[in-house]
């Protein structure tokens, strides 16, 4: 099986975050791949060690984000693809990503690599956007299910379990496919260390548009961040006062429009 | 020229789902600022008449399968309220139409006659606000609650029946509904909702877990309960639900401290919550200065009415 | 000069990071409260291959560079020191000697396995009438015919009594002092070896340190490790270098790891209506630490550099570890009056970094000893 997995790096989940001003963000210079993408390496590479086949990993990103390939590498990836060109820098930033200019890259490179299953992560954890997968899979016109919490190959197809809405879905899917995957899925292993010093010192080759013959036009910010705000980490706390059960309504009341917290 | 604004309505059983009602209650206002028709798309009938009492064109999509598609073709925007469906269906039409496409939104308005949306990005250490490139179909979900749900304004909308077009390469084996369980561990819940020895015993606690379970059918969240080490030395709750320095350390978004004084060993667990709502009977309690929302009063009478608060809500 | 670590080293920095936040972390408080070892965590950290670290590939190794080693030492230390300890005897002193001097037979049988993390290892200097003072040494070997015959005990080593094998320092005459000693491998299972009491420790739990014995012990004669009888002061000194610097990199790792917990508690606990980490006395705390924190990592990655390039460094590695155990001390320390009252409950991990930065005085060479070293060596021969 050819086996393509989908890698972001974000920033760490505990990367402090500023606001320069109202239309730019700054977020500390401490990166990670993204947790569910570590869970799709790892399926990837035990289905590759069970039925044979190829596990490529792929990354949209900026030369930084190459560690996060050098991580697949050192985890048993056969190879790795960074993709990245001025046309993306627009579209792919420290803190915002178009969907849809990521998801037609990665399209091409799939058509370009050939593929029969391709693994993402369930969301990145910097946007949480849960969107690049599904538009993949789109464009590619190919069977997808997200959130998938065991997956187990069979001829020509594949068979998942999918938690969602509180039912566990038992589904069959047709290869090729796209699956995202999601917490509960795997135990990502550590890596080797041999491996390890070898990943480090792999070159890893970016590819640019016009060699996955991507109009430049292709790549256009479909949706723009303008204007930023980090929320005030003190806190500071309103006393909602009146009987229990005013105090109570009250309370639900502004935790859905203050905060959309219920 | 696409000239309509279709809402995505979600049903379960023929009842529509609150949010899909609330995203409908405002499409109109919306489609009308932005100059386009209100339109809707269910997939079942009795949700397809009753969205018609909101909108005046309703496209009944029969057979629907997992991924009920495509986008009618005059449609220049697309709303949906977040749902998993949401985030499988809305990322798939924008793509399908080379459209514009933000989940989860937590505000969406008109400025200037154009769509702006709000969400929260780097795991809610900042919150963003978009704009859409035009000339492009819009794909948005908002979360619950950005609008207000109301009643129909009485419109008859006509309804067609289309039949949607069938989900190729995938088939459902099972669904089982059995494996329902949304307890889960403290540290994983969306929610926490912890207890301190201001609770008085370990049997009050039931009612910290009927709020517990109230919160988990109302949000479809993970909803956990969690306590202070005080009840955990008290034998009154196990030591896998002790948050705090030397228990753990949890980052839901919403965490309820429920008759905990607040002391620093608790804190230091709770620095990453989202939101934190105190309730407390001293209004000199340590934990107000580390919560965003506090009710000074007996938890034994808020909690319940608090519950009570959620359901019917 | 280039202070920065290569790409090479940066990646392997961040992927031991996040192997010991995952693996070893979160098994310390448990080696602490137990002092016992864990053999499932020493064989899967094993089995990753990072006992090999400093060992050529042909030998089953990863050939890293020493400040890749050090990087290493410092991550384990930050994540468990007690854990560190017994990762870094495996993969240095409980090892050494085994892959310098070793017979075909005794590197397939034992220190493959003991880098792969399958056999326990150890080595065994101090005795109780000697530690700083190895000319002390009383273990003694005797030849018959190709054979050694070993007695003696000794005391205090870390992991002696779990062991597979130990190296042994022994000599053949006391009289000749330096000019007597050797080491000598031991293997579990040889008749007359045994071990003796087993020590509960202040710090660095999670190791089981004891007293191993020696009655008769026949060795074969590939079991002496050196190419001469009596050059076992020199073979010594060939990695004392390594080991100083290594016990520096513990030190930085535990110092950082309670810099950082003070420094989440300064930014939280209030008092007097502000948080402390507001108060320039706490700040100046964090400002002296901080620059000794850096000033000791300096002197790593300089005395690593000189081992890589062979240039000896005697002098160097000593003022590396003595200084980043100063330094060490004092961050626990100052971690722990930050921390106030609650740096006393068993709770919080701050007592845990406390107790085990005492580790750090013995390891590598007593202060003492160390300050009298580099003193004679400042002022010349008299
Ligand atoms: C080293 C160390 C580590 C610690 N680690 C932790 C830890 O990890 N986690 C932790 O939680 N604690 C920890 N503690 C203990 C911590 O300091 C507090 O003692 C503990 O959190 C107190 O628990 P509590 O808030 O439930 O009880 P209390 O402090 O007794 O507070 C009870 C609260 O309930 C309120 N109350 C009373 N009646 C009512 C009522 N009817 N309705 C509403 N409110 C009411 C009171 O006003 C009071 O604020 C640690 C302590 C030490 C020294
Ligand atoms: C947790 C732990 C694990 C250990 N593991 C091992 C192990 O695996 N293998 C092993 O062989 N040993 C091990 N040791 C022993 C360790 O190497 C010795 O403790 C160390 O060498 C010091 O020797 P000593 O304790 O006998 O002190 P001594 O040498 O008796 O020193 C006592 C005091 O006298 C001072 N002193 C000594 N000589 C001089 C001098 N010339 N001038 C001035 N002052 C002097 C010392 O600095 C010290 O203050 C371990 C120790 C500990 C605590």
């Amino acid at each position: 099986m050819k086996i393509l997995v989908f890698v972001k790096q974000v920033p760490d989940t505990e990367a402090l975050v500023e606001a320069l001003d109202d239309s730019s963000l700054k977020v500390e210079e401490k990166f990670e791949m993204s947790f569910f993408d570590t869970l799709a390496v790892e399926e990837a590479l035990r289905l590759k060690e069970k039925h044979g086949g190829t596990v490529t990993a792929v990354t949209v990103g900026p030369e930084r984000a190459g560690e996060v390939l050098r991580t697949c590498l050192a985890l048993g990836a056969d190879s790795v693809f960074r993709i990245w060109d001025e046309a993306l820098a627009p579209v792919v930033t420290d803190v915002f990503t178009d969907s849809l200019s990521v998801a037609r890259v990665l399209a091409a490179v799939a058509k370009h690599l050939g593929f029969d299953l391709i693994l993402c992560g369930k969301q990145a954890l910097d946007d949480d956007a849960a969107a690049v997968g599904v538009m993949t899979a789109a464009l590619l016109e190919i069977p997808f299910v997200t959130a998938v919490t065991s997956v187990k190959a069979e001829e020509g197809s594949i068979r998942v379990k999918q938690k969602r809405d509180g039912a566990e879905r038992e589904i069959k899917c047709e290869l090729p496919a796209l699956l995202s995957a999601e917490k509960g899925l795997n135990e990502p292993r550590q890596p080797q260390v041999m491996k390890v010093m070898k990943a480090a010192r792999a070159k890893i080759d970016a590819m640019d548009l016009a060699a996955l013959k991507i109009q430049a036009d292709a790549i256009i910010s479909t949706v723009k961040p303008v204007s930023f705000t980090v929320p005030d980490k003190a806190r500071s706390i309103s006393i909602i006062e009146g009987e229990p059960a005013d105090a109570a309504a009250e309370l639900v009341r502004r935790l859905r429009e203050e905060r959309q917290a219920l | 020229m696409p000239d309509k604004l279709y809402v995505i309505v979600e049903s379960n059983g023929g009842e529509i789902r609150s949010v899909s009602r609330e995203v409908l209650s405002a499409a109109r206002g919306i489609a009308g600022e932005l100059g386009l028709t209100a339109a809707a798309v269910a997939t079942n009938a009795d949700a397809a008449s009753e969205a018609a009492k909101y909108v005046t064109h309703v496209v009944h999509l029969t057979n629907a399968g997992l991924i009920p598609t495509p986008l009618p073709e005059d449609a220049a925007v697309v709303l949906a309220g977040s749902s998993p469906l949401a985030r499988d269906l809305l990322p798939y039409l924008a793509a399908a139409s080379a459209g514009c496409y933000l989940g989860d939104c937590t505000a969406l308005r008109v400025e200037a006659g154009v769509l702006v949306a709000e969400r929260p990005m780097l795991g809610g250490k900042a919150a963003g606000t978009f704009a859409f490139e035009p000339d492009r179909p819009i794909v948005v979900s908002v979360r619950a609650h950005v609008f207000a749900a109301s009643d129909p304004p009485g419109v008859s909308g006509e309804i067609i029946e289309q039949a949607a077009v069938e989900s190729k390469g995938i088939e459902v084996l099972s669904s089982d509904r059995a494996a329902e369980d949304r307890r889960v561990d403290v540290t994983e819940g969306d929610i926490v909702v912890a207890g301190g020895r201001g609770l008085k015993s370990a049997d009050n606690f039931a009612v910290l877990e009927e709020l517990a379970g109230t919160l988990a059918n109302a949000t479809g969240g993970a909803v956990a309960v969690g306590a202070s080490r005080a009840v955990v030395d008290a034998k009154w709750r196990p030591y896998e639900e002790q948050v705090g320095k030397s228990g753990k350390s949890v980052a839901p978004k919403l965490y309820f401290a429920v008759g905990i004084s607040g002391q620093i060993h608790h804190i230091l667990g709770i620095d990453r919550a989202q939101v934190v709502v105190a309730i407390n009977s001293d209004p000199d309690a340590p934990i107000f200065k580390y919560a965003d929302y506090g009710i000074v009063g007996d938890a034994l009478q808020v909690i319940p009415a608090l519950t009570e608060a959620i359901k019917s809500a | 000069m280039d202070f920065a670590y290569t790409e090479e080293q940066k990646f392997f920095q961040k992927v031991v990071a996040d192997m010991v936040e995952k693996v070893v972390e979160p098994k310390a408080e448990a080696l602490d409260e137990s002092d016992d070892f864990d053999h499932d965590l020493f064989r899967e950290v094993g089995g990753l291959g990072y006992y090999g670290l400093r060992y050529p590939e042909d030998v089953g190794g990863m050939d890293v560079d020493t400040q890749t080693f050090a990087i290493f030492i410092e991550e384990m230390a930050h994540g468990s020191f007690g854990f560190a300890t017994a990762a870094m005897m495996q993969c240095l002193m409980g090892t050494h000697f085994l892959h310098r001097f070793g017979s075909e037979d005794i590197i397939e049988r034992l220190f493959k396995p003991a880098i792969r993390g399958e056999k326990i290892s150890c080595i065994a200097f101090t005795e109780e009438t000697s530690g700083s003072d190895i000319t002390g040494t009383r273990t003694i070997a005797k030849q018959d015919g190709d054979e050694w015959i070993l007695n003696g005990k000794k005391m205090w080593i870390t992991n002696g009594p779990i062991a597979d094998f130990v190296t042994v320092l022994a000599t053949t005459d006391p009289a000749l002092k330096t000019k007597g000693l050797n080491f000598f491998l031991v293997e579990k299972g040889m008749e007359g070896f045994t071990y003796g009491q087993v020590l509960h420790k202040l710090g660095a739990r999670g190791t089981v340190t004891g007293e191993i014995i020696f009655n008769d012990v026949r060795l074969p004669a590939d079991h002496l490790l050196g190419e001469e009888v009596n050059k076992g002061m020199e073979y010594m000194q060939e990695v004392l270098e390594e080991i100083r610097l290594m016990t520096a990199a513990l030190a930085l790792g535990l110092a950082r790891a309670a810099l950082e917990d003070a420094r989440e508690y300064a930014r939280v606990r209030e008092a007097f209506g502000k948080v402390i980490g507001k108060y320039q006395l706490i700040r100046s705390k964090f400002g002296e630490c901080w620059t000794e924190f850096e000033a000791a990592k300096l002197l790593v990655q300089k005395v690593a550099w000189m081992i890589q390039n062979k240039i000896p460094c005697g002098n160097e590695a000593a003022m590396a570890k003595m200084f980043a155990t100063e330094m060490c001390l004092k961050a626990v320390d100052e971690a722990t009056r930050i921390y106030g009252g609650n740096a006393f409950a068993q709770e919080y991990p701050v007592q845990r970094y406390f107790r085990d930065a005492r580790f750090l005085l013995y390891g590598g060479g007593t202060h003492e000893v160390l300050k009298n070293f580099l003193g004679s060596r400042y002022i010349g021969r008299l």
